[in-house]
């Protein structure tokens, strides 16, 4: 129905939102992991966004309604950050460990503006909500 | 097809949306019709929002999805209820006329 569509934009925009916020937190909660499945540190993730077109499909795609999903989840290539801690059982011959390249800060940072965005399309859905709830009041 | 009867229609429909009675007297689309359609609509965004409460309880979907399923069942319901009451008043001012 077109007058939900408004709301499923931005439902869109939540759950992107929401699954940025899971990549950040997966980031932070590995700051320190030296050791994954694939072997080596943890490598941050981020996300990819892309546009999903939404609505009448006999428009163009571009005058119709536009959502966003995560495309996909990439791995940062930047180099791990190297400490010595020759003690440490995952160091190599030189004693140096390789931890991941996530830096807890900008992952916070991240967070936030992940529930910043998270937010702002909740907003969005209450205003289209009170402009539905307000139509409805002309017939009262 | 006239006031009284969609009027009825509504009636029974509205206690358990789930069973709407099916009476296809009319021939044509009638405004009748349209109702029942709109209410079937709105009926489906219901069922809707029950489905996605039961996926969120098997961990298969969103909050935000459930809560957007629950907005809409709400919100369409509304807007039945918008249209009942204009039925209904048009109903009475017609029982209020002199004959």
């Amino acid at each position: 129905m077109s007058l939900f569509s408004a709301l499923e934009i931005n439902t869109t925009g939540l759950t992107a939102q929401r699954r940025r916020a899971e990549v950040a937190s997966s980031n932070l909660s590995n700051t320190e992991t030296t050791r994954t499945a694939e072997g080596g540190p943890y490598r941050r993730k981020d996300v990819v966004f892309q546009t999903t077109t939404f609505g009448n499909e006999l428009l163009d795609a571009n005058v119709r309604n536009q959502g966003v999903e995560v495309a996909a989840v990439v791995e940062d290539t930047t180099p791990f950050d190297r400490r010595y801690e020759p003690g440490h059982p995952d160091a190599d011959a030189d004693g140096y460990v390789s931890y991941p390249n996530v830096s807890a800060m900008e992952e916070m940072a991240n967070l936030m503006s992940a529930a910043r965005s998270y937010e702002a399309n909740i907003g969005a859905i209450s205003i289209v909500k009170t402009m539905i709830n307000r139509t409805l009041d002309i017939g009262k | 097809m006239n006031d009284i009867s969609v009027y009825n229609k509504i009636q029974k429909a509205i206690p358990q949306p789930s069973a709407v009675p099916s009476t296809g007297k009319s021939t044509g689309p009638s405004f009748g019709n349209m109702l029942e359609d709109a209410i079937n609509q709105v009926n489906g965004l219901e069922v809707n929002s029950q489905t996605e409460m039961n996926k969120f309880m098997t961990d298969d979907t969103d909050l935000h999805s459930v809560m957007m399923a629950l907005e809409k069942a709400d919100v369409s319901f509304q807007i039945m209820m918008q249209v009942r009451n204009k039925i209904v008043s048009a109903y009475q001012e017609i029982m209020k006329s002199q004959v």
